[in-house]
């Protein structure tokens, strides 16, 4: 059974479409990133899974049951749109949260809040945006949560907070917990996510592991030679998107797949050196949303 | 019920019960303190009533007179000061109850916990059903009290009924604030429609005597149904009274289903 499933979900306002036909599957133990441009629907997903805005069309199922307050409290939720209670401390305000979830056992988000490096004697109003975050992370963890959602994590989070906060999730996974969280910014899924999922414009166009999504991402391959080749001379060759003229004697192209052929081709040439470029997901993001806007 | 839930919404709501508390325990002091005068000018303040219209006599509760502390307390407390305080703390605080979460965006993280939505809102009421209760409370003790030292002469029961007739009154308005909050999300709307409907209805009650017109249509006020001087004089209308906090459960109801149903506003 998976933690999260939903079928055919869809979400309209009026006329304008925010979310159509998700089938979303998160597994037990998996950390799961939803990927996508602003106003992509990262959001309207997430907000529909907890609960606050409802579906006009689909199903959604947490835990094999359909979502209710119970079972509320065995998921954590991060909004997006983070705000606090500003008269609060950060400690009253986990002590409201555990008191809401029946767990006022603290230790938890004690924890979480000295690794983060948080002040919890301070009122929430004067915190800066990214120590707001933390303790946003830590509320969402506070209640040892069995799901945590989360909406733009890392967003004002300081570069070693941020790599505290990926240590923690994977520690949170190691224990058995499951992670659905949405970023746009790439490096970050990349780094932390078992399993992308691309949402553009409301449509979930892929989704996949990250290791297979690279290997199946478009690469660029940059040569040398020792002579003026026309770039032409690849064009044509299978896999190859584009062949760039970036001077007389260096060509770049495009390739997905193997790249076998046409590194065979550059040999018959006086090839003085290769380079190619790793995709990462800003590459993979770049060529689905080409492909996406291709299909309209 | 939830604790915690209705003791936050009572800590948030704090300043608010004091100060419409404060200023109306201070402004029954104040009436009560100049009683003794006005009753000793009594046959001056007569003569200028008198010249006053009967609209606007009505409109303040001036049908009886002022020496008498019942024709005193219906025309300086009762008439316009008691429901407007009431009234504000109810509508004030409802108002901001669901919709003023939302509007601060600290609704999607609350609805997050396990609680339900009618249980939020259920919540959110009593915390403002305690704060009315608090002031009416405030205002009877000190009405009580103040009357007996300055000589009005009005049995201590009957200022208990009126000071309770005036607080049930607030209660339906209150919940109207809760329900148009919980349809729209919206705080600014939730105060300004039972406002409005507020100052309509307690026109239309006190302005009724006058008219044939409007007499018809009175039943429809709350007010009348409260019937306050009616309760000071020792025969509160407990068949309105239940009435009127009929018509809050049902109000209530109809928030909690309008909530339930709803997107809340990101």
């Amino acid at each position: 059974m998976n933690v999260i499933s939903t079928r055919q979900l869809s979400k309209s306002y009026g006329r304008t479409v925010a979310l159509r036909d998700l089938n979303l599957e998160v597994r037990p133990g998996e950390v799961y990133g939803l990927l996508g441009p602003n106003g992509a629907g990262k959001t309207t997903t997430l907000r529909l899974l907890i609960d606050v805005i409802r579906p006009t069309g689909g199903t959604i199922r947490l835990f094999g049951s359909p979502m209710s307050p119970r079972l509320r409290g065995r998921i954590g939720y991060l909004p997006g749109d983070l705000v606090l209670y500003d008269r609060l401390t950060g400690a009253d305000y986990l002590r409201f949260c555990g008191a809401l979830r029946e767990h006022p056992d603290l230790s938890e988000a004690l924890r979480l809040a000295k690794r983060l490096d948080l002040d919890l004697d301070r009122r929430t109003g004067e915190l800066s945006k990214g120590n707001r975050q933390k303790l946003g992370i830590v509320q969402a963890f506070g209640h040892r949560p069995e799901l945590v959602i989360l909406d733009e994590p890392a967003s004002g989070l300081d570069p070693l907070a941020q790599r505290e906060f990926h240590t923690h999730l994977r520690e949170y996974v190691d224990g058995g917990g499951t992670v659905l969280f949405s970023s746009h910014v790439l490096s970050e899924v990349e780094h932390v996510a078992d399993r992308v999922g691309i949402l553009l414009a409301g449509r979930l166009v892929v989704e996949d592991t990250v290791t297979s999504l690279k290997a199946k991402a478009m690469r660029e391959l940059t040569f040398t030679f020792g002579e003026e080749v026309a770039a032409a001379s690849f064009s044509g060759i299978p896999g190859v998107r584009a062949a760039v003229q970036v001077s007389g004697t260096e060509v770049r192209c495009r390739v997905t797949g193997a790249v076998g052929e046409l590194v065979r081709t550059a040999a018959r040439f006086p090839l003085l050196n290769v380079t190619s470029h790793e995709p990462d997901l800003e590459d993979i993001f770049v060529h689905y949303t080409e492909e996406h806007s291709d299909d309209d | 019920m939830t604790t915690e839930l209705v003791t936050k919404s009572l800590r948030d709501n704090r300043g608010s019960t004091t100060g419409w508390g404060i200023a109306l325990v201070a402004s029954v002091l104040l009436q009560l303190a100049v009683y003794p005068a006005v009753r000793d000018a009594a046959g001056e303040f007569e003569k200028l009533l008198d010249s006053y219209p009967e609209s606007f006599k009505a409109l303040f509760n001036l049908q009886q007179s002022l020496a008498s502390g019942v024709g005193y307390l219906q025309g300086e407390v009762f008439g316009f000061l008691a429901p407007l305080v009431l009234l504000g703390v109810a509508i004030g605080q409802a108002s901001r109850a669901t919709a003023g979460e939302e509007k601060a965006h600290t609704m999607d993280l609350l609805l997050a916990n396990p609680v339900s939505r009618t249980r939020l809102l259920l919540d959110k009421a009593l915390a403002v059903f305690v704060s009315v209760a608090l002031v009416a409370v405030a205002f009877g003790v000190v009405l009580v009290v103040g009357s007996s030292v300055a000589g009005l002469g009005v049995p201590w029961l009957d200022l208990v009924f009126a000071v309770t007739a005036s607080a049930v009154v607030a209660l339906p308005f209150g919940a109207l604030a809760l329900l148009v909050g919980a349809l729209t999300g919206r705080p600014g709307l939730a105060v300004a429609l039972p406002v409005g409907l507020g100052l309509l209805t307690y026109l239309l009650d006190a302005l009724s005597p006058l008219s044939e017109g409007l007499r018809p249509w009175r039943v429809l006020s709350p007010f009348r149904h409260a019937a306050v001087n009616a309760a000071l004089n020792g025969d509160p209308n407990w068949l309105g009274l239940t009435g009127l906090v009929a018509l809050t459960a049902v109000l209530l109801a109809g928030a909690a289903l309008a909530f339930e149903r709803r997107d809340v506003r990101s």
